[in-house]
């Protein structure tokens, strides 16, 4: 650490903020996390861990994602925990015909600009997951798609950052943002005051409050998904799932209706299932619901029905971090200086973690990086620019 | 015939939820009392059918808090305002107090669940015990003291021939007492206390001499049986190699650090352990009850109103109660003192209290029971500083010991996780999976609390609150599928 | 010896040990006599047999809390499997199997 460095301060203990403080750390620069409650407290230790490439739109979407996939090989090296990441391949489990329509449009896109997705009938699909229903009407396969342990990957991060002399700090919750002449100068927190040169909001599904604080008007809701958690079995399931209903619905608006009635399944290391996920705008409300867990166990014992056998041992709600258009908001704001988003990520917050954390060091340190992020520009949305001063 | 509204729903037959059943029958209400097990009465009045010797009838004579919630079930069985489902569980309880029910229709079959909403809900779920991990202690034929009381009181099975008994618990010389009706043979009685800490219950002693006689007749069965018991001594050890076949006891100073060179080695074909008792706040706390910290009362109990008349025992959630051993562990007459005062209070409540004169009598009553309510407390906070293993015995555990028996999470890697920074419950959780297989911690969860408090001494709010998620209990996937029939019950 | 006067905490329609009628159920394929109605767990005791699971690392379970809490007594019953020993009544003809019960979960 050289002292004439400026002082990052990231807000946040998640998986987005901790990678930024590794990837930082990693560069010797001088980095503070705060986090109000424990690492991966929020959405990073309430979600599943799929890593899917052939989710993402052709395009900044899925280039992002690509980079992120390279960068969890390297991860899974460097982090002092086993964050399990497994390239197992991924299928997108397709129910009925009109899906498989709008599925052999996507793939085919995909193809063409040389992701490896291949579209499967229902015979090729129980090929590769024999236990699914034979009631699908096919899937789309990539060996691409992985999944890791998310709260493995968070703890890691921040281990390896702590390690690179970042400060972790937890249980301390922002009170604050301290602004002069229209410039970051620190954080008013539960532990007293920190000066900032820069400030960096990775607060995830509360990125938004933490933005008011600094009265700048930032478009995250949190979007509540439920997920229920199987006994500990021997491997059934050898891909990460997910449902064409929310991929289909971009491709044909006649499917719009089902579209956030998809479902995600994965067998973890340890050998629990995880079942989800509902996507709900319910606030800040952490709750499981009754109907939530039903429509979960129905929509995926429907798809793989080798689950009847099975006890749920455990349910649970993270918060996505909702953005209008899907994209994350990374980067600088253009009415206050040195404060940085790197939030809204909503369910890609895992998978896109690692290459958020590099893009972000990055900008923060060299002010440019490889990939434009003009598309992820906070300011996109960015109506009112509130006057900010010292508070 | 199940229906899908009850105005009063009492989750738990143990004498709480009897007593708040007896104070809520014949007022118009309709009552439903939910349990897990096959019978009524709670783990106090399991089954104690059949031959039991005449000592053993003596020491129960003792017991009036017994033979009331006996009368309490005779008078309450066929009660036209009662519905009693029992084998059946409550998996969650959601908003406006809507219950996920998980019903056992047949053993080994997956059971169904039904939805039931409740007016009033009140918790009686009473308490399962607290352990003192050992190496060893996931050995077959290591089991709870209630567990083996259990086969004694309900099957008359013994858990083996020669059974070793040890901890901190009151239940010891229940079990041993039973085992020596049973006509089984005891190893001895490995008893973390001395003589000397029974003497915080002599000033008690004045109200509380049914449990004076009760304690004294157990002692003198236990003399006469010759028993041998090892006082201050504790398991640091049980080995075999399928199935338990021997223990070493060691003894240990009072701060708890065991004494090198006092090893005993005791053979014994069961070895039964208790440390005394959590309370089982889980289904409040999946509701979003809030809980506090009382060290003297258990641990972590809900939270309750206990002064204004027309809400006592209702918790941070409007129209959800909780009574007995939730609100702090204190045995079975403080239960049934709860459970009465609790049933009145809601009848004050929804003005079903008798008016004129009676009215005079029902406003005693209560009063009454209050004063009990609170007498009851002193014999409690007794009752847990005597269970109470010292916070130096979690430093004593050494790292090979199994703390989270799902999820095979040692101490040794609880340990290092607290080292590298992870030094509250729920970072703990995080970092070493610990409270994250089928028991969802209910067995580990206190004792990682204590570890954590031990290791750390940081405050039991830093430490963490207890946490609990639907479904409370493992929950079949397939009876979540079978499609809702109320008409199917009964 | 003497009997209890009054039969305590028993609702109406289950049997009790003394009521239970001796039957035969089939552990691991062995045949053993129990008595209908009392917990599988009761029964697996009387005869002797502790070990109800393995874990992959081959260490063995049993019984623990008794009551329905800790999940350590898991048996197949019926062809059904992860049900509760202490949980689950003996009916006549039962078929309990404690072999190749392995169930995962492992330290990291």
């Amino acid at each position: 650490m050289i002292r004439n460095q400026p002082h990052i301060v990231i807000i946040g203990g998640g998986v987005i903020g901790t990678s930024i403080a590794y990837h930082l750390a990693l560069q010797n620069s001088r980095v503070t996390l705060i986090e109000q409650k424990d690492l991966a407290a929020g959405s990073s230790g309430a979600c599943d861990g799929l890593v899917f490439m052939q989710s993402k739109k052709p395009g900044i979407h899925l280039s992002l994602a690509m980079k992120s996939l390279e960068r969890f090989i390297s991860l899974a090296e460097e982090l002092p925990f086993d964050i399990e990441f497994r390239q197992t391949g991924g299928l997108v489990v397709i129910e009925n015909n009109a899906e498989y329509k709008a599925m052999e449009k996507f793939a085919s896109a995909q193809q063409e600009i040389g992701l490896d997705v291949r579209l499967l009938d229902t015979a090729q699909t129980l090929a590769r997951e024999p236990l699914l229903s034979p009631h699908l009407a096919g899937a789309t396969f990539s060996p691409l798609d992985a999944r890791v342990n998310p709260i493995h990957l968070t703890l890691g991060l921040a281990l390896a950052a702590r390690k690179n002399h970042a400060r972790i700090i937890t249980h301390t919750r922002v009170l604050g943002i301290h602004t002069r002449n229209n410039r970051v100068t620190g954080i008013a927190t539960t532990r007293g005051r920190f000066d900032a040169d820069i400030l960096v909001n990775a607060a995830g599904a509360m990125a938004g409050r933490v933005a008011d604080m600094a009265g700048i008007s930032m478009p995250i809701r949190p979007r509540r998904g439920q997920i229920a958690v199987t006994h500990a079995d021997r491997p059934v399931l050898e891909h990460c799932l997910i449902s064409a209903k929310y991929i289909a619905a971009k491709f044909d608006p006649a499917l719009a209706r089902d579209a956030g009635q998809g479902i995600s399944m994965e067998q973890t290391e340890n050998g629990n299932l995880l079942l989800g996920s509902t996507r709900e705008f319910a606030g800040f409300d952490t709750a499981n619901t009754l109907s939530g867990i039903k429509q979960i166990i129905r929509h995926t014992a429907g798809i793989l029905p080798v689950l009847e056998q099975y006890q749920i041992i455990r349910t649970f709600a993270g918060l996505r971090p909702f953005t209008p258009d899907g994209l994350p908001l990374l980067g600088p704001v253009s009415s206050l200086s040195n404060f940085f988003m790197a939030a809204g990520h909503e369910g890609d917050g895992i998978a896109l973690s690692p290459v958020t954390g590099l893009i972000m060091a990055d900008l923060l340190l060299k002010g440019k990086t490889d990939i434009c992020l003009d598309p992820f520009s906070p300011d996109r949305f960015t109506r009112n620019t509130a006057g900010t001063a010292d508070v | 015939m199940i229906r899908p509204y009850y105005s009063i729903v009492i989750l738990g037959s143990g004498i709480a939820g009897l007593a708040a059943a007896k104070s809520l029958s014949g007022k118009g209400l309709d009552i439903l009392v939910i349990d897990e097990n096959t019978h009524i009465g709670g783990q106090l009045l399991r089954g104690t059918t059949g031959y039991i010797s005449l000592a053993a009838a003596m020491v129960s004579g003792f017991d009036p808090v017994k033979t009331r919630g006996v009368q309490l079930i005779r008078h309450l069985k066929n009660a036209r305002d009662i519905h009693w489902l029992n084998r059946a569980r409550v998996a969650g309880i959601f908003k406006d107090r809507q219950l996920l029910v998980h019903v056992d229709d047949m053993p080994g079959q997956p059971g169904r669940c039904i939805e039931i909403r409740a007016g009033k809900l009140i918790l009686a779920t009473g308490a399962r015990e607290r352990y003192l991990p050992f190496p060893g202690w996931t050995l077959p034929g290591v089991l709870s003291l209630g567990a083996a009381q259990i086969l004694l009181k309900s099957h008359g099975t013994l858990p083996a021939r020669n059974v070793l008994v040890a901890g901190s618990s009151p239940l010891m010389a229940a079990v041993a007492s039973q085992l020596i009706t049973g006509q089984g043979n005891i190893a001895g009685i490995v008893d973390e206390n001395t003589l000397s800490d029974m003497r915080g219950f002599l000033p008690l002693a004045v109200h509380h001499w049914p449990k004076l006689l009760q304690g004294g007749a157990y002692i003198a069965l236990l003399i006469l049986n010759r028993v041998r018991h090892f006082r201050g001594f504790r398991v640091v050890e049980a080995s075999g190699k399928e199935q338990f076949e021997s223990a070493v006891i060691a003894r240990h100073d009072r701060k708890g650090r065991i004494m090198p060179g006092t090893e005993i080695r005791v053979p014994a074909g069961a070895l039964a352990i208790g440390h005394g008792f959590v309370p089982n706040i889980e289904p409040g706390i999946q509701a979003g009850c809030r809980a506090e910290y009382h060290r003297d009362l258990g641990g972590w109990i809900m939270a309750v109103n206990t002064t204004q008349d027309h809400t006592l025992f209702e918790t941070s959630l409007k129209n959800i109660y909780a009574v007995g051993e939730l609100t702090g562990i204190g045995g079975a007459h403080r239960s049934y003192i709860q459970g009465r005062l609790c049933g009145l209070s809601i009848l004050a409540a929804l003005e079903k209290y008798p008016r004129g004169r009676q009215h005079q009598r029902f406003r005693a009553a209560m009063a009454s029971l209050k004063r009990e309510n609170r007498c009851q407390n002193e014999y409690a906070f007794f009752l847990n500083r005597f269970s109470r293993v010292p916070d130096m015995a979690y430093d004593q555990i050494p790292d090979p010991t199994l703390i989270c028996r799902c999820e095979n999470i040692t101490m040794g890697t609880i340990r290092k996780r607290i080292g590298q920074g992870f030094d509250t419950a729920a970072a703990l959780k995080k970092a070493a999976r610990c409270g994250m297989g089928r028991c969802q911690g209910r067995i580990c969860g206190p004792v990682i609390f204590d570890v954590v408090s031990a290791l750390t001494r940081a405050e039991p709010e830093s430490v963490g609150f207890p946490t609990s998620r639907a479904p409370i209990g493992n929950l079949a996937i397939r009876s979540l599928l079978i499609p809702p029939d109320h008409t199917r019950n009964k | 010896m003497c009997k209890m006067p009054e039969q305590i905490g028993d609702s109406p329609g289950t049997s009790p040990r003394q009521q239970g009628q001796q039957v035969i159920i089939r552990v691991d394929g062995r045949n053993i006599s129990a008595r209908e109605g009392e917990t599988v767990h009761a029964a697996l005791t009387a005869a002797g047999i502790y070990r109800l699971r393995r874990l992959p690392d081959g260490s063995a379970r049993g019984v623990f809390c008794g009551m329905g809490i800790c999940y350590e007594c898991l048996v197949t019953i019926d062809g059904v499997p992860f049900q509760r020993a202490c949980m689950n009544r003996v009916r006549g003809q039962m078929e309990i199997q404690t072999r190749d019960n392995v169930c995962t979960g492992g330290d990291k």
